[in-house]
C-alpha cells in the first residue's frame, strides 16, 4: 500500500517538475512561416492595389490567414511527433501566440467588416498586438533582445498611425522580415545546434 | 522503517512544490484599482454625453490613467524585495505591462493620429484585455479566468457593431463584471488562504 502511495507521489512530483520546467525548446518554425506568409501576402496586396486587380479583400486575407492557421496546426502535430517535452514554458508559448492570433483575427476581420476600423489602420493595430506578444515572449525565452523587439513593433505602429498610406504595406512587410522572420531564423539555428549536441 | 522515511520525504517534497505554486497567487488589488478607474472614466464620458456637459475628456482620461500607473508603480516599489519573484509572477507582470502599453497606444496615440475613431477604442481595448486574461488564465492555471477572456472577446465583437453612446455604457459594465468582480474574487481568495496559513 505504501509502495503504491509512493509511486503516486513520485508521479505527481514528476508531473509538476516537468510542467514547471523553464527551458523552452523552440525551433522558430512558426515565426518564419507566419512572417514569410504575411510578408508575401502584403506584397501581393500592394500589387493588387497598384495594378487594380480588384481582389476581394476579406476573401483574400481569409485564405491567407486560414493557410497560416493550417500551418500552425501542422506544426503542432509535428511537435507531437518529435516528442518535444510538454513544459509550462512550451504551453505558455502556444497560449501567447494563440491568444494574440485570436485578437489579431478579430481586429482584422470583424473590425473591418463592422466598419468600425478602417483598413488603412490595420497594419498599425496588428503591430501593437505583435509588440505585446514579443515582449511576453522575451520574458518566456529569457532573451533581452527579444523584449527590445517589442519597442520596434510599437514604434513602427506609431509611425504607421501618423503616416498612413499604401506604403505602410511595405513598412509592415519589412518589420515582419526583420522583427519576426530573422528572430525565427535565430531560434531555428539555436534549435539545430542544441539537437546536434544531443 | 527506511521505506517509511522515504515516504515522509516524498510527502515533504510534494508539500514544498504545492506551496511554491501559491507564489503566483493574486491579491486582485491591481484588477480592482484599474477596473474602478476605467469604470469611472467611462461613466463620466457617458453622463457628460447624456447631459451634454462639455469637458476635456482627454485630460480626464490622462489623469485617471496617470493615477493608475502611479498606483501600480507605488505597489511595485512597495513589494520590492519582499515578494518572491517566480517565473510565473514575472510572466504575469509582462502580460499586464504589454497589455497596458498596447491599450495606451490605442487609446492615446491611435486616436490622436485620427486613424482610430472614438467608437473603435472600447472594442479594441476589450480585445486586448481578452488576450491578457487568456494568458493570465494559463499562468494561474485557472479555467474561469480564461472564460473571462471569452467574455471580453464576445463583448469586443458586439461593441464593434454598436456605434452609439450605449457602447460606453456596455464597456463600463464589462469593466465592472469582467475586471472589478474577478478582482474581488482574487482578493477574498487571497485573504482566505492567508487565514488558512
Amino acid at each position: 500500500m505504501d509502495e503504491k502511495y509512493a509511486v503516486d507521489e513520485l508521479q505527481f512530483i514528476k508531473k509538476i517538475i516537468e510542467d514547471s520546467k523553464r527551458n523552452l525548446v523552440y525551433n522558430g518554425r512558426e515565426h518564419i512561416g507566419w512572417g514569410l506568409l504575411i510578408s508575401f501576402a502584403l506584397i501581393v496586396d500592394y500589387l493588387n492595389y497598384f495594378f487594380g486587380w480588384n481582389f476581394h479583400f476579406l476573401l483574400y486575407w481569409g485564405i491567407v490567414v486560414a493557410l497560416g492557421w493550417l500551418f500552425s496546426y501542422y506544426s503542432s502535430q509535428q511537435r507531437k511527433k518529435e516528442n518535444c517535452p510538454k513544459t509550462f514554458a512550451g504551453k505558455m508559448m502556444g497560449t501567447i501566440w494563440l491568444g494574440t492570433g485570436i485578437g489579431m483575427t478579430l481586429v482584422g476581420f470583424v473590425g473591418i467588416t463592422s466598419g468600425a476600423i478602417p483598413g488603412t489602420s490595420i497594419s498599425a493595430l496588428l503591430s501593437v498586438f505583435l509588440g505585446s506578444a514579443f515582449l511576453i515572449s522575451g520574458y518566456l525565452h529569457s532573451e533581452k533582445w527579444m523584449k527590445y523587439l517589442s519597442i520596434g513593433w510599437w514604434l513602427g505602429a506609431v509611425i504607421m498611425f501618423f503616416y498612413p498610406g499604401v506604403h505602410t504595406v511595405f513598412i509592415m512587410a519589412f518589420m515582419l522580415l526583420f522583427l519576426q522572420v530573422l528572430p525565427g531564423v535565430y531560434f531555428y539555428k539555436k534549435f539545430k545546434k542544441e539537437t546536434e549536441l544531443q | 522503517m527506511e521505506d517509511r522515511n522515504a515516504l515522509d520525504e516524498l510527502v515533504f517534497i510534494k508539500k514544498v512544490i504545492e506551496d511554491s505554486k501559491r507564489t503566483v497567487a493574486e491579491n486582485g488589488v491591481g484588477y480592482i484599482v484599474w477596473g474602478i478607474l476605467v469604470f469611472v472614466g467611462l461613466l463620466v464620458s457617458y453622463l457628460s454625453n447624456i447631459f451634454d456637459y462639455r469637458f476635456n475628456s482627454f485630460l480626464v482620461w490622462l489623469s485617471l490613467m496617470g493615477f493608475g500607473w502611479l498606483t501600480t508603480l507605488w505597489s511595485v516599489w512597495k513589494k520590492k524585495g519582499k515578494a518572491v519573484k517566480t517565473f510565473g509572477t514575472r510572466l504575469l507582470s509582462a502580460v499586464w505591462l504589454s497589455a497596458g502599453v498596447a491599450m495606451m497606444i490605442i487609446g492615446f496615440v491611435a486616436t490622436a493620429s485620427g486613424m482610430v475613431r472614438g467608437f473603435a477604442v472600447s472594442p479594441l481595448i476589450a480585445i486586448v484585455l481578452g488576450v491578457a486574461y487568456f494568458l493570465s488564465g494559463q499562468i494561474y492555471g485557472s479555467t474561469w479566468v480564461k472564460v473571462l477572456a471569452l467574455g471580453w472577446w464576445i463583448g469586443g465583437i458586439a461593441m464593434l457593431f454598436i456605434v452609439s453612446i450605449t457602447q460606453v455604457l456596455v464597456m463600463a459594465f464589462m469593466m465592472l463584471f469582467f475586471q472589478v468582480v474577478p478582482g474581488f474574487i482574487f482578493y477574498f481568495n487571497s485573504k482566505k488562504s492567508v487565514v488558512v496559513e
